[in-house]
């Protein structure tokens, strides 16, 4: 039988792993969805997702069991997330690590919602919608980890084509993913 | 088309010059549109590499629970069993709504919406898999058969039929014929057996056999309950225990519990109730080929002695299994099984007369390390084990199937070396003796081109004792040298804190 979540809570308090190991069955595609768009790598993204609820257990006791856990669990990974950023910015960076450091604050500061994980899943179905040409430049980009000369000569097209033609791609996939959510919240 | 744009499409393809990147920032900083475009851009990125990369790595939650409380044996497997009732649960609920997994139970009112069109795919796709059963039946489609017990032992050990038996060999369902000595078998679903030849077993499932002939003694550890061992007369349900089976040449089977209890029943008539008979510690009873219990009772020297572990040895969970004699050889292809992790104990109260540069030494989480990265040493006593894994073949629809499993060992852990030069290296001081070892083929873990994501994942407790294994089945070899502290000599005495452990720059 499944309990609830304020039941799961409170047993968690008392000590209870196996209440705890559901809470974390439970969070995890939202924690790790949150904290994957904020980290640098999805290598990072686990274990600092991972830390997220190391902190809760630790902290568990603190927590009023009728309130709910997601909203917590995000404010734990926005704090660590903060830590992270600031033990991986350098000096002197480089114009490109500044980029990427304005862009990780604005997604660190950003006001708070639930969203992360309806998006990764919007992004998901956005996926399933492409073209098959467009399907393999994602496939060669992101599975197989592929730099754009390579993937150029892969699939016998200029670079500077290429570069753009990724960028547009990622653009309209942007684009699917708001729609989707603005659809899904219209019907909701 | 905006500098901007252009300028934003080469810093995500990772190409822009350092002029170009100058330019890109300072447009960031003083126009809120690009620096918005860049923040979303990014948001996409990121969701595009996780999902590729990560998105569906399983092993999270027992990670997690593996940091939290890693104290104990005890609570490795305890963990392993909380995972297991709460991906059951997970599983009943997806198969409960064609198309909608259980993540979709609790997803915000807005992606709920999203799910009704969604199905299952490629970000959730870690849900079933996490599911043992249906792991196995993946990789037997796209592999072979799927092997159901590994052989641990041999002692003189003569076989006439099912293909060569040697220690550390994984076996599919099938019937293996033992001339004479004795075989220990490793279940997939944990049960120890030891068989005594002359014997034929049929092996018919992870946690269940067939003696027709011959004699075995049992082990059932805690998480394996259930294991049955079936005779032509009767069928021996383990609730939890230690027993002894044998068939004699007429078909009367003895069965002898050395510890706890078994319920012995009827083969394949649970319509005669009366038939049912419980056995407690040192109960034992024969039954005629009929399943008829007579009142003889059979002299419990007669069976082999159960194959309990020994208390130095390491205890495993999950996929792991220890071997308790070494294999002749580990090198790539000898020994291939994608259900099967194998362990065995290399070298005993080894001295490490010179420093020896280890892949990590200290608790955490390790995902694709490489670098040998610690030092320790010298002056250490250490123990030394191999986890080896050599997966068939990787799924041919190149799904990502894991294994998972850990190690719990009596003595601290002073060093993990998971990189092939390391491996290497320490072949002649730390390995077996008697095994063939492939320094030739890669044999470290690996690890995925740009990013460290979807590889092998190791994690180490706090007490230092317990070692979590999430490993890819990807038709790579891995080995892994796990050195622990020494129980023997006045070397080993002192404390792990006392190590000289230090990090070594890159």
């Amino acid at each position: 039988m499944m309990l609830d979540e304020t039941d799961l809570i409170r047993k968690a308090q008392q000590g209870d792993l196996e209440a705890f190991a559901r809470l974390v069955a439970l969070h995890q595609k939202a924690v790790r969805a949150c904290v994957a768009v904020r980290a640098g790598t999805p290598h990072d993204a686990d274990d600092i997702a991972q830390e997220v609820f190391l902190v809760a257990h630790r902290k568990l006791r603190e927590l009023d069991a009728g309130q709910p856990l997601g909203p917590w669990l995000r404010t734990v990974a926005i704090y660590l997330l903060r830590n992270h950023q600031r033990k991986i910015q350098r000096s002197p960076v480089s114009a490109v690590a500044q980029i990427a450091d304005l862009a990780d604050q604005a997604l660190i500061e950003e006001p708070r919602d639930d969203l992360d994980e309806a998006r990764m899943a919007a992004m998901h179905i956005c996926l399933g919608k492409l073209e098959s040409g467009a399907r393999d430049l994602v496939r060669l980009r992101y599975e197989e980890d592929l730099p754009l000369a390579e993937i150029g000569a892969r699939l016998n097209r200029k670079h500077s084509a290429l570069t753009m033609a990724l960028h547009r791609l990622r653009q309209s996939l942007r684009d699917c993913v708001e729609q989707q959510l603005s659809e899904a919240a219209a019907t909701a | 088309m905006s500098d901007a744009t252009t300028l934003l499409a080469k810093y995500f393809a990772e190409e822009l010059t350092p002029d170009e990147a100058s330019r890109l920032l300072s447009l960031c900083r003083t126009d809120e549109t690009v620096r918005n475009e860049l923040t979303q851009m990014t948001r996409t990125e990121r969701a595009l590499a996780w999902l590729h990369q990560a998105g569906d790595e399983p092993g999270f939650e027992s990670e997690v629970m593996m940091r939290i409380e890693p104290d104990t044996v005890e609570s490795a497997a305890f963990v392993a069993g909380v995972l297991a009732n709460v991906q059951t649960e997970q599983t009943a609920l997806t198969a409960g709504k064609a198309g909608v997994t259980w993540f979709w139970q609790r997803v915000t009112a807005a992606a709920a919406a999203i799910a009704l069109v969604a199905g299952a795919g490629l970000y959730f796709r870690s849900v079933g898999l996490r599911n043992d059963a249906r792991q196995i039946e993946t990789a037997a489609a796209a592999a072979s058969e799927p092997h159901v017990a590994v052989v641990t032992s041999l002692s003189e050990a003569d076989h006439t039929a099912g293909g060569p038996l040697i220690v550390g060999r994984a076996l599919p369902a099938g019937e293996y014929r033992l001339a004479g000595g004795r075989m220990g078998l490793s279940f997939a679903g944990g049960a120890q057996l030891v068989v005594e030849g002359p014997a034929q077993l049929s092996l018919l499932s992870p946690s269940r056999a067939r003696l027709n002939g011959g004699k075995a003694a049992a082990h059932v550890p805690e998480g394996a309950r259930g294991f049955t061992v079936e005779t032509p007369g009767v069928e021996v349900v383990d609730l939890g225990t230690e027993f002894g089976v044998s068939v004699g040449p007429s078909g009367v089977s003895d069965v002898h519990v050395f510890k706890g209890e078994v319920e012995a029943r009827v083969a394949g008539d649970e319509s005669r109730p009366e038939s049912f008979v419980a056995l407690n510690t040192s109960e034992g009873r024969r039954f005629a080929s009929d399943g008829v219990a007579e009142t003889t009772r059979p002299d419990p020297l007669s069976f082999p002695p159960p194959p309990a572990p020994a208390p130095d040895e390491p205890r495993t969970t999950g996929a792991i299994h220890f071997l308790r004699q070494p294999p002749v050889s580990v090198e790539t292809g000898r020994l291939e099984s994608n259900e099967f992790i194998l362990l065995f104990k290399e070298r005993e109260a080894a001295d490490l007369t010179k420093e020896t540069l280890v892949s990590f030494a200290r608790p955490g989480r390790y995902a694709n390390t490489r670098r040998l990265s610690a030092k320790i040493g010298p002056t250490r006593q250490v123990t030394s084990y191999l986890l080896h894994y050599d997966p068939l073949t990787r799924p041919a629809d190149r799904s990502q199937l894991r294994r998972e499993g850990s190690v719990t060992f009596g003595t601290p852990i002073v060093g993990v070396i998971n990189k092939q030069s390391g491996l290497n290296y320490t072949d002649d001081v730390l390995g077996h003796p008697g095994a063939i070892y492939d320094q030739s083929s890669r044999r470290g873990v690996e690890r995925n081109k740009r990013t460290d994501a979807s590889g092998d994942v190791i994690v180490m407790s706090r007490d230092r004792r317990t070692l979590h294994f999430n490993l890819a089945v990807a038709g790579d070899l891995d080995q892994i040298r796990i050195l622990v502290r020494s129980t023997s000599g006045g070397q080993g005495a002192k404390s792990v804190s006392e190590l000289p452990v230090h990090t070594v720059k890159e």
